[in-house]
């Protein structure tokens, strides 16, 4: 049985070798750093980026409608008293996956932050889904794409299938949303006064301490997830150009692509979650101490 | 401009020297960790040899990746051409510097997690894939700090820096030395983490999936040093600075020395504190909250060193005239 499948394996490769041989060229490693910009208002957008990002978000869509207009289907033909077939309540593969993954970061989110868990779910779920599904754009082969040319011509071009990731703008513009959120809620469970007070604790002294703290706190949040990702990106792009492209991209993009792209966007939304869990460490305890049921209807 | 000539091909060589000599001695030591305790689980557990023998097989070909791209590096600067220019040869030489030393803790880091992997599969051999995957994941994050050093190096090898000038020479030595060294300490310290998750999954598999989150946790924060040696190599290879003023060499280069030193101590702590707390959780699972908690603010206060540093690369790079 094994055999089988590796005599084609191997006659591939050799083929890919022999392919190689005969029509390689070196085009020289390029990795690029100058982003073709969109001007709008006086702001500029990084063009690649943003259809990455537009990209992602459409593909995020996806499961949310099919499996949404699926469950209104079965309500209205409850509501208006039609027979249901059987079929309609099986879960689809993926309704069970997508299913899968919210009840996962349900559990989570319910185990760090308590009583307050839903409140802050949506926000940590889609930052895993976004992160993961933008870390996953880079293991898609590329196609054309129509730019024009400063002379205003118009002009075809590689458009790579880049990690949005890998722009450092994206990183720090979900670290901002963290920061914002975190902060956001400190202020509005203690008021500005006791926000404030949470920076000289345990004693005053240590307040400048604090406030690098935070500030390093962010920037290694972005910067985490960013050199992850351009690393990734730029070993891919380097060691498959100098094995030619034989046998070890697939492994590679599977590695840093496929591999490192979860662990990061899973580290990002619990580094999320759990900056938010120690911010509110005070009010989850008072909500445990008093018991606070987890009422479901309330949430 | 100075004429380079054979101190190009000295300079290229002696960081192809220093890549792999420096970067194959972490994963030397990480690699007989595995092979240490799984030696020793064979001869506790002889009927689970197969898995155990597995295990340590997987767990030291993770510990080699860092030698592996130690060895690329070495590869690439061997086969690659004469410099043309001065600044070219001194970022071949930065090169060597950054992945050499960058290979030094991960490969270390990665050793302890195997370790940990073969202790727990003879301990308990019927879970040995679910510890295989978690040493896995542990390892990947483990090798952050090297592939951090493997772009840095990267980098410095295929951008060109024209011309020859003292400036630039100390901002390309400061970018390696800062990453180089400052990914010796998140190199232990995360692998310390993993070592005592993966022991904790060995004796209590239940709270496999709890003992991962704090493991990814402890490790990602572990690694802040790391990422600020990395802020500090991108903005001295980036910044673009040219002249020959001694003081601003001195001060690129001691940048680049103070971020990557500094970032040694607060790695290593800040792992001893996600080690600590794995070790906690596997042996009271109730007190999850409590025991993240106090890492992180522990792991913050003792990563407070580590921002003094920064601030300091960033006098040198931006005040010092």
């Amino acid at each position: 049985m094994k055999k089988k499948v590796f005599i084609p394996v191997i006659l591939l490769i050799l083929l890919e070798i022999v392919i190689v041989i005969l029509f390689y060229q070196d085009s020289g490693i390029s990795i690029r750093t100058e982003y073709h910009k969109w001007s709008i208002f006086g702001i500029s957008f990084h063009a690649n980026t943003m259809l990455m990002e537009w990209l992602v978000s459409f593909i995020m869509l996806i499961p949310g409608l099919i499996i949404g207009f699926k469950v209104k289907n079965v309500l209205k033909k409850l509501s208006q008293n039609q027979e249901v077939e059987l079929s309609d309540y099986i879960p689809t593969r993926l309704q069970s996956v997508t299913e899968l993954l919210v009840e996962f970061f349900d559990d989570l989110t319910k185990s760090t932050l308590k009583s307050r868990g839903r409140k802050y779910f949506p926000l940590i779920i889609t930052l895993f889904v976004f992160i993961w599904i933008s870390n996953m754009m880079g293991i898609f082969p590329s196609f054309w794409q129509i730019v024009k040319t400063p002379d205003g011509k118009p002009f075809l071009e590689w458009l790579e299938f880049a990690e949005p990731t890998r722009d450092l703008n994206v990183p720090v513009g979900l670290m901002l949303i963290v920061i914002f959120v975190v902060h956001g809620s400190m202020i509005k469970e203690f008021g500005i006064r006791g926000y404030l007070k949470s920076y000289a604790d345990p004693i005053f002294l240590l307040f400048p301490l604090n406030v690098i703290g935070e500030i390093a706190k962010g920037i290694s949040l972005a910067f985490r997830l960013f050199g992850n990702i351009l690393g990734g990106a730029i070993i891919i792009i380097v060691v498959s150009s100098l094995v030619r492209y034989i046998v070890l991209p697939p492994l590679l993009n599977a590695f840093f692509g496929v591999f490192v792209g979860t662990i990061q966007a899973f580290v990002f939304s619990m580094l999320a979650l759990t900056y938010t869990a120690v911010a509110l460490a005070d009010v989850i305890e008072t909500d445990e101490e008093e018991n606070k049921p987890l009422n479901e209807e309330d949430l | 401009m100075v004429e380079v000539g054979d101190w190009g091909n000295f300079l290229k060589f002696l960081g192809a020297g220093i890549a792999i000599g420096l970067g194959g001695l972490g994963s030397g030591i990480g690699m007989g960790f595995s092979a240490e305790d799984g030696v020793k689980g064979i001869s506790i557990q002889p009927g689970a040899n197969n898995e155990i023998f597995k295990t340590m097989l997987i767990g030291q070909a993770g510990t080699g990746s860092a030698s592996i791209f130690a060895l690329v590096i070495a590869i690439i600067l061997v086969f690659i051409g004469t410099p043309s220019d001065l600044n070219q040869a001194f970022a071949y030489l930065s090169a060597g510097i950054a992945i050499g030393l960058g290979g030094l803790g991960s490969g270390y880091g990665a050793g302890l997690a195997g370790k940990a992997a073969c202790e727990a599969a003879a301990r308990q051999p019927r879970f040995n894939n679910t510890f295989l995957a978690n040493m896995l994941v542990g390892q990947a994050v483990v090798q952050t700090p090297i592939i951090f050093a493997l772009v840095v190096s990267l980098i410095l090898i295929f951008m060109s820096f024209p011309g020859g000038d003292l400036i630039t020479i100390g901002a390309l030595l400061g970018a390696g030395i800062s990453i180089g060294l400052g990914s010796i300490g998140s190199g232990i310290g995360t692998g310390m983490a993993a070592e005592d998750a993966i022991k904790g999954m060995g004796k209590k598999i239940e709270e496999s999936g709890n003992l991962l989150k704090i493991m990814l946790l402890g490790q990602a924060v572990a690694q802040t040093p790391t990422i600020f040696a990395l802020l500090v190599s991108f903005i001295l290879l980036f910044i673009g600075d040219k002249g020959n003023d001694l003081v601003r060499f001195v001060a690129m280069l001691s940048a680049g020395i103070a971020m990557g030193a500094g970032a040694i101590g607060p790695g290593i702590g800040s792992g001893s504190a996600a080690q600590g707390a794995a070790k906690g959780v596997s042996e009271n699972p109730e007190a999850t909250p409590v025991v993240m908690r106090t890492m992180l603010l522990g792991q913050a206060v003792a990563q407070s060193t580590s921002t003094y540093a920064l601030v300091i690369a960033f006098i040198l790079i931006f005040v010092v005239k």
